[in-house]
């Protein structure tokens, strides 16, 4: 005698028997268990989804900010769009993620101006400076100074955003 | 010979669009930007050459000491005017007193009688950076430029 399969021993699962969305006859009425809801499982999974997609923005610079970096909040900030980013962590300089003695700042600057030729394409040129916000502004001298030297005139303060 | 009764009826199975709506979902959420980054535009009150028109434009002053104390002046282009500076000190907390700072801003930006665009922040040497955007931020909630000058000793202010 054949082994019942799998699908034999377990025709009545609550899942198996609302898995397929059809059109119930009249002999499979009665049931003897409680089939579980996924039509409106759908419809959540649906939504979410579509939340999602119009939430997920593709707009706008991915800065880096590490673990240990706790950006300062604004409540009237502006989207972030590409520019140099400038780190500052510990006293020690990131241009691009690259380590830079403070001194050296305003040359890398330079540097970046002339082979970068999207921030050539902005005017003015500018920068993003990263920091902490615990840190003291200090530290920001000599990168006001560099970026001075170097020719930018407008500077972009990397914050979170607040709500109002 | 049995004939076999074919149904006519048309099932759907969800199983596969389940499956498929949470790997989406699992992806989306991954990707997903939970923490708004933003940023404030400041001008360097340094540098920049500008053709001198002979005129000096009106502008405010922003001194923030170590103590947290804020001072706000006005500094007349046309030399008309002279205002008194106005002064307050920390909360409680003993950081930047950023109501007292919206309210003395506004005295001070009425008091001057002129359209002044041009704000310039002196933050001293060890006030933190996030209270001095904080002070940024409330300048641009005014839609006024502000320029940041590197920060200064004590002595200095």
């Amino acid at each position: 005698m054949m082994q019942p399969t799998f699908l034999q021993v377990n025709q009545y699962s609550p899942l198996g028997s609302v898995q397929t969305l059809g059109p119930q006859s009249s002999a499979k009425a009665s049931k003897k268990m409680a089939g579980l809801m996924i039509t409106s499982l759908v419809d959540a999974f649906s939504i979410l989804v579509i939340y999602l997609l119009f939430g997920t923005s593709t707009n706008g610079q991915e800065i880096d900010a590490k673990i240990g970096v706790r950006l300062p909040t604004a409540t009237f900030s502006q989207l972030a769009d590409q520019s140099i980013t400038l780190k500052v962590k510990n006293h020690r300089y990131f241009i691009n993620e690259k380590s830079i003695n403070k001194n050296q700042i305003a040359d890398e600057l330079r540097r970046l101006t002339k082979t970068n030729s999207e921030v050539k394409l902005k005017t003015p040129p500018s920068i993003t400076i990263v920091a902490d916000q615990d840190q003291a502004i200090e530290d920001l001298n000599p990168i006001l100074l560099a970026a001075s030297e170097a020719g930018y005139s407008q500077l972009k303060m990397a914050v979170q955003h607040e709500g109002e | 010979m049995s004939s076999q009764k074919k149904e006519l009826d048309f099932e759907i199975n969800l199983m596969p669009v389940l499956s498929i709506m949470s790997l989406c979902i699992c992806f989306l959420l991954t990707i997903a930007v939970w923490n708004r980054m933003g940023m404030i535009t400041v001008q360097q009150a340094i540098g920049d050459v500008l053709p001198s028109t002979g005129i000096n434009p009106d502008s405010i002053i922003i001194k923030v000491h170590k103590t947290r104390q804020v001072v706000i002046e006005f500094k007349d282009g046309k030399n008309e005017k002279d205002l008194a500076p106005l002064k307050f000190g920390a909360d409680t907390a003993g950081k930047i007193n950023i109501e007292l700072f919206k309210v003395n801003l506004a005295k001070m930006l009425s008091k001057s009688g002129r359209d002044v665009k041009t704000i310039l922040v002196m933050p001293e040497n060890s006030v933190p950076y996030g209270e001095t955007i904080k002070v940024m931020d409330v300048l641009k909630s005014q839609k006024l430029n502000v320029g940041l000058a590197p920060s200064v000793s004590e002595e200095v202010l």
